[in-house]
């Protein structure tokens, strides 16, 4: 709720505790005085301004002898029930006690009237019905702030949960999106195909050994594709044994124009990467230095550790790429992915780089932590 | 029966096998020609004029639509495309009859288009068979480009451009002067400017484009075909009559029989 939707006055009548007690005290006090005056003043005739200023100086009296209550109230709040009774019991009466002497003597020296004390026990009874009304009332209002309080509280933190919900929804949703399009991805119709007409190729010309190893590298990559979910890891040899799944199926359509090269060393192999992360950057590297060139070209992948980071290289033979571009603009959409999904790994943590090497080619690195 | 004198394209040697395989078994086809891509596409379609060509799309180099746009409209064969994927291609291919087959190859569907092009070979007596190629290819770098420029004519230009040639490209508009211009030829209501080593296409006609260029350097040497004399480096005399022309970017073009004198006086 904002507090600007008010104004300052009705602002702080709201909000502030000590302005809400002043003004019902005075509202209370006063009321009281033109009740009496109503009520006693007209009923017994009691003409004269001493009859009616008592009953303004006794509501003074009442507002400046019922104030200490609240800090005793105050004071026992948390206390057990006994002490909070017992003291509200002994506010009680001594409130009245106070402001019956009180009253009388004013209202004595105020109108000239004598012999008042002889019936004090009358004025001490109203006094004390006075104050036990002023203590009800005020815990009415002490509690009924409380509630409201509570309320307020309930809702904010129901709205807080609602907000968190929401975000936690959105996150699932941007994982699920990579997810789907990292299926879209994997199993890119083109490369399909075109594997599909390779091993019917292989079982036209009878090499059925050949056709039949060919399907078991598309079954295993296919299933590597679905069984993993992006949003885990899997440590490098799993990777890299897709990735070479991949890579052989690539080689047989392929032929002679795609080498292949990969150092791994041992120490690097048991390290979790996020699955599929490499895919996109060994098929980008299909596409443009295999595909895109008649002669061919190597694909190489290399792995190092060093200082708690572990470092990927995938290295073609193409021709690189522009530098007056971007990663976007010069690779598709294929590398914005996997940088999207490293950040949600490792936040700034790593590193996605390009870099022309200067022998021609490209070589993407990808640095991640190692534990 | 005459056979159908066929050339198989596709970069991939697995790919080319299965085509030769499943055309081995088709009694009226002869393949005269293996390719391994674009270039080699062009050179031995200008070479053996063969009637019928397997053309796969994806090639390095020269992808199937640039062995399109690069060969002489008089020398065109009829062409059957090879795809993988590619939905839009396919729904260009459709519209302008322009025949294809889909990976894995179906020898069923082969044996269909087999068919088909005897059928055209002897009722379509024009054999213009680049003008739909070339509407299709168009189309579809059309939708590729996705931008929508509006069309250009170069008739409200400034003196200076007139001697230029604005084509449009994915969506980009170039400028080629005349003189760059190497030959051009013109595939139904499409006109096919090659320049510097690329091949741009426009809507055109080979009248019009005439009219404009410099007589002196441009010249007419088949029904559809024009070049720049300048950029001729040798002649080939051909049986029949005929003679392929050797152009500084290396690509050949045959001249006809009926334009025959009109080469002769240049070299006289």
């Amino acid at each position: 709720m904002a507090d600007s939707v008010y104004h300052p006055i009705l602002n702080a009548l709201y909000r502030n505790t000590n302005v809400q007690f002043w003004v019902l005290q005075l509202v209370g006090w006063f009321g009281l005085s033109l009740v009496s005056f109503l009520s006693l003043n007209l009923w017994y005739n009691q003409q004269g301004g001493g009859y009616i200023g008592h009953t303004l100086v006794q509501s003074a009296l009442g507002v400046l002898i019922s104030w200490p209550l609240r800090s005793l109230f105050h004071y026992f709040w948390n206390d057990k029930l006994i002490f909070r009774v017992s003291s509200a019991l002994a506010g009680i009466i001594g409130c009245s006690l106070i402001w019956s002497i009180l009253r009388i003597s004013t209202f004595m020296s105020m109108t000239g009237e004598k012999d008042v004390w002889a019936d004090f026990g009358g004025w001490l009874f109203g006094s004390f019905l006075v104050f036990l009304c002023w203590v009800a009332f005020y815990h009415l209002v002490k509690y009924y702030q409380l509630l409201q309080n509570k309320h307020e509280t309930i809702l904010r933190m129901a709205s807080d949960a609602q907000i968190e919900q929401l975000k936690r929804l959105q996150a699932e949703t941007v994982a699920r999106e990579a997810q789907l399009k990292m299926l879209r991805y994997q199993i890119n119709p083109h490369f399909l195909f075109n594997t599909l007409n390779a091993i019917s190729a292989l079982v036209r010309v009878q090499e059925s050994s050949k056709a039949h190893e060919m399907i078991l590298q598309l079954s295993n990559f296919l299933r590597y594709s679905l069984d993993n979910d992006p949003i885990h890891k899997v440590s490098l040899r799993q990777e890299i044994e897709a990735v070479t799944q991949y890579l052989n199926i690539e080689r047989t359509r392929f032929g002679r124009r795609l080498q292949l090269e990969f150092d791994i060393p041992f120490d690097c192999q048991s390290i979790d990467v996020p699955s599929l992360i490499l895919q996109p950057l060994v098929e980008n590297a299909i596409k443009y230095a295999i595909a895109s060139e008649e002669a061919g070209g190597t694909i190489a992948i290399v792995a190092s550790l060093k200082q708690d980071y572990l470092t990927v290289d995938v290295i073609d033979s193409g021709p690189g790429i522009d530098k007056n571009y971007g990663i976007v603009e010069s690779t598709g959409i294929g590398l914005r992915n996997t940088d999207e999904r490293l950040r949600q790994f490792y936040n700034d943590d790593y590193e996605l780089r390009l870099d022309n090497k200067l022998e021609g080619g490209l070589r993407v690195r990808l640095r991640i932590p190692s534990n | 029966m005459q056979k159908l004198r066929t050339i198989i394209v596709d970069d991939e040697p697995l790919a080319l096998r299965l085509l030769r395989a499943v055309l081995n078994e088709i009694a009226n086809v002869e393949i005269i020609a293996e390719c391994n891509n674009g270039k080699q596409a062009v050179e031995a379609t200008t070479k053996l004029q063969p009637e019928l060509i397997f053309l796969d799309i994806q090639m390095p180099g020269m992808n199937g639509f640039d062995v399109i746009k690069s060969l002489q409209t008089d020398i065109m064969p009829m062409v059957v495309f090879v795809t993988a994927y590619d939905q839009f291609a396919v729904d260009a291919f459709d519209l302008h009859a322009v025949d294809y087959v889909l990976k894995p190859l179906d020898s069923e569907r082969i044996a269909r288009s087999i068919e088909r092009a005897v059928d055209r070979l002897k009722n379509d007596v024009d054999h213009s068979f680049k003008s739909p190629l070339i509407g299709a290819i168009e189309e579809i770098s059309e939708r590729a480009s996705q931008d929508k420029f509006s069309n250009v004519t170069d008739n409200n230009l400034p003196d200076g451009m007139k001697r230029k040639l604005l084509v449009r490209d994915s969506g980009v508009v170039k400028v080629i002067p005349f003189d760059d211009i190497d030959w051009v030829d013109a595939a139904g209501d499409y006109m096919c400017v090659h320049a510097v080593g690329e091949t741009h296409v426009i809507r055109s006609t080979l009248r019009d484009l005439l009219s404009k260029l410099d007589s002196n350097l441009f010249v007419r040497i088949h029904r559809s075909t024009i070049v720049n004399m300048e950029r001729v480096v040798s002649v080939t005399p051909l049986q029949m009559g005929g003679s392929l022309l050797h152009l500084t970017q290396g690509e050949s073009l045959k001249v006809s029989r009926n334009y025959r004198d009109a080469i002769k006086k240049f070299f006289k």
